[in-house]
């Protein structure tokens, strides 16, 4: 009887083990917003150096990016603050 | 000086070096939130074959066949605990399992095998015939796994050491 139980002890942790390093998720939220956060300096810096119309256009385009990004951005709080904060900063801009 | 009191000691060492190193990985934030899960569950767990190892060996002073038969069930017990535990952190975080994590699982898996072979060998089979290579074994996955739990601090002082260079 315990050696039946010892078999499906061992039978079951090999199973799990193999259940347990399958296991794949996408990088941690955070993980992503630092990575979001970063790309959106780096664009904003590169618009900050335009001049007149073609800012302009560029702050359009990032503002549609800014949308798409919001879209898949996983966490909701980030996601209000990335738009209104973002958004305002814009606006004074122009 | 008794082998097995020689292998409770090691055991004992053993722990102490995963907690240190679990320790060291905590002050340099050289661990992901996969290393801390693994390396905490097998401090846990370890410290728990740990304690109840005396406890055991003192019951089978009164009652040695109870021991007999729960002595390597309550090891295998433990193990498979373990790897469900990990598993579980990891799957109710959605924290994908890295390298050092998963070391540390297929090691508990093999150790609850290894467990459950001995128990064959020794009381059903009759065989008796794996007793020094259970000791050693068991001992050798042991220091293995403290081995992996110091990993990400031979890994970030490596970095370091890389990024120095490079300045």
């Amino acid at each position: 009887m315990i050696g039946i139980v010892m078999l499906l002890a061992a039978i079951v942790s090999i199973g799990i083990a193999i259940r347990a390093s399958r296991l794949e998720y996408p990088d941690h939220p955070d993980q992503q917003w630092t990575a979001r956060m970063q790309y959106l300096a780096a664009r904003r810096a590169e618009i900050e150096r335009m001049t007149g119309f073609d800012q302009l256009k560029a702050m359009e385009h990032w503002l549609d990016e800014f949308d798409r990004l919001n879209q898949v951005a996983a966490r909701s709080e980030h996601r209000a603050t990335l738009s209104s904060k973002n958004i305002v900063t814009l606006h004074r801009q122009l | 000086m008794e082998y097995s009191y020689w292998l409770y000691q090691i055991g004992n060492y053993t722990w102490l070096g995963y907690l240190i190193a679990l320790a060291i990985v905590f002050a340099i934030k050289a661990g992901d939130k996969s290393y801390y899960f693994g390396a905490t569950v097998l401090v846990i767990a370890n410290l728990i074959m740990q304690i109840l190892e005396p406890a055991l060996v003192e019951l089978s002073q009164y009652e040695k066949g109870l021991v007999r038969t729960i002595w390597y069930p309550t090891w295998a017990f433990c193990d498979l605990a373990a790897i469900y535990v990990i598993y579980k952190l990891h799957r109710r975080s959605q924290c994908t399992v890295k390298f050092v994590s998963k070391s540390l699982l297929i090691s508990l898996a093999v150790l609850c095998v290894w467990q459950a072979v001995r128990y064959f060998d020794q009381f059903v089979l009759m065989t008796n015939s794996l007793a020094g290579a259970y000791k050693i074994s068991v001992v050798s996955i042991n220091i293995g796994c403290l081995f992996i739990a110091i990993l990400p601090v031979v890994t970030k002082l490596i970095e370091k050491k890389r990024s120095l260079s490079v300045l």
